[in-house]
């Protein structure tokens, strides 16, 4: 099943000739005939992963980071248990790392190997995080990449690559705005986009008409 | 003022919508195998670590294929995740190739 054919000819019980939605169909029902899955416990992970598990986890963390300091000394000596403080936790949320933004360095994430993401924080990872084109330039040309996102980083400012792995997940903490001393720690949870924690954009001070600016 | 998209990066897969409004999964059948995958490593029938294993080697191939072809036949994310689950699937002893390849064959005949 691992081979590098691409052509099949032949009908040798192989399944992959199959498209996709037929091959898991039959195995989820081949499964559930054997009492292995069930199709209520598939729907209830798919529903916690398509709208409770998410960034706006990681946004929160974030916005506890800028406002108190002592949460964000913890973050960065353990983001595990920091994030548990919040209630955060869950199925690849252990070995987190929180990266730090500063005006002299940028962080950037990536898992140029498959798909390694911290869920509880993030939810699952965007579709260009996937990509070969992601995964195979992140590392070689961090600030080409970022470019293709809008973001320049200043040759002033040191760009660090993350890349994640099963022992290490990452999250970035990006700076927080300018103009931003009088939001709650709500509303400045509200700015901080899923991109800007994984270091492929920052965030926008706050326009006056939405809090919500995410152009990016 | 919309900066650039990454376009060219995203092969075409960008649902262009804004970020944290993008789907998580882009069909149906990749939540399913999602779902099996994450709920068989929760009951415990293979680690989550081992079917990683196994998805960045079909992640590999696919790169490898792409690098010296140029194209991505093999597919993206979810045909290499499924590809993936299969085989652990398989090593786990839970269900062999022959199986799927008959159950599908029965789905088939039956709608």
């Amino acid at each position: 099943m691992s081979d590098d054919t691409i052509g099949k000819e032949g009908h040798d019980h192989d399944a992959t000739e199959h498209g996709p939605a037929a091959r898991i169909k039959a195995l989820e029902q081949l499964l559930s005939e054997k009492g292995i899955v069930d199709a209520a416990a598939l729907d209830k992970i798919i529903e916690r992963y398509e709208h409770l598990v998410g960034p706006r986890n990681g946004a929160r963390v974030v916005a506890r980071a800028w406002t108190d300091p002592a949460f964000r000394k913890r973050l960065f000596a353990d983001a595990v248990a920091a994030c548990a403080e919040l209630g955060i936790s869950g199925p690849e949320g252990g070995h987190l790392v929180a990266v730090e933004n500063t005006p002299r360095v940028h962080n950037l994430v990536v898992c140029t190997l498959c798909s390694c993401y911290p869920w509880p924080v993030l939810g699952l990872p965007p579709a260009w995080y996937k990509s070969f084109a992601y995964r195979s330039r992140a590392v070689s040309d961090p600030r080409g990449v970022m470019r293709e996102f809008g973001l320049e980083i200043p040759e002033s400012v040191e760009v660090r690559v993350w890349d994640s792995s099963a022992e290490q997940r990452y999250i970035v903490i990006p700076e927080r705005p300018p103009n931003t001393e009088h939001l709650s720690e709500e509303e400045l949870a509200a700015l901080v986009t899923r991109d800007s924690m994984i270091g492929v954009a920052t965030i926008a001070p706050p326009s006056k008409k939405s809090p919500r600016s995410r152009e990016r | 003022m919309k900066p650039p998209r990454i376009d060219a990066l995203l092969d075409g897969i960008n649902l262009g919508a804004a970020p944290d409004e993008e789907r998580v999964f882009s069909a149906p059948w990749e939540a399913r195998a999602f779902a099996v995958a994450l709920a068989l490593s929760e009951a415990g029938y293979f680690s989550w670590d081992f079917f990683r294993a196994r998805l960045i080697e079909q992640v590999a191939v696919s790169d490898r294929v792409r690098e010296r072809d140029g194209t991505a036949s093999r597919g993206e994310y979810y045909e290499h995740f499924l590809r993936a689950l299969e085989q652990a699937v398989a090593e786990a002893g839970l269900a062999s190739p022959a199986e799927l390849a008959r159950k599908i064959m029965e789905i088939e005949a039956g709608t």
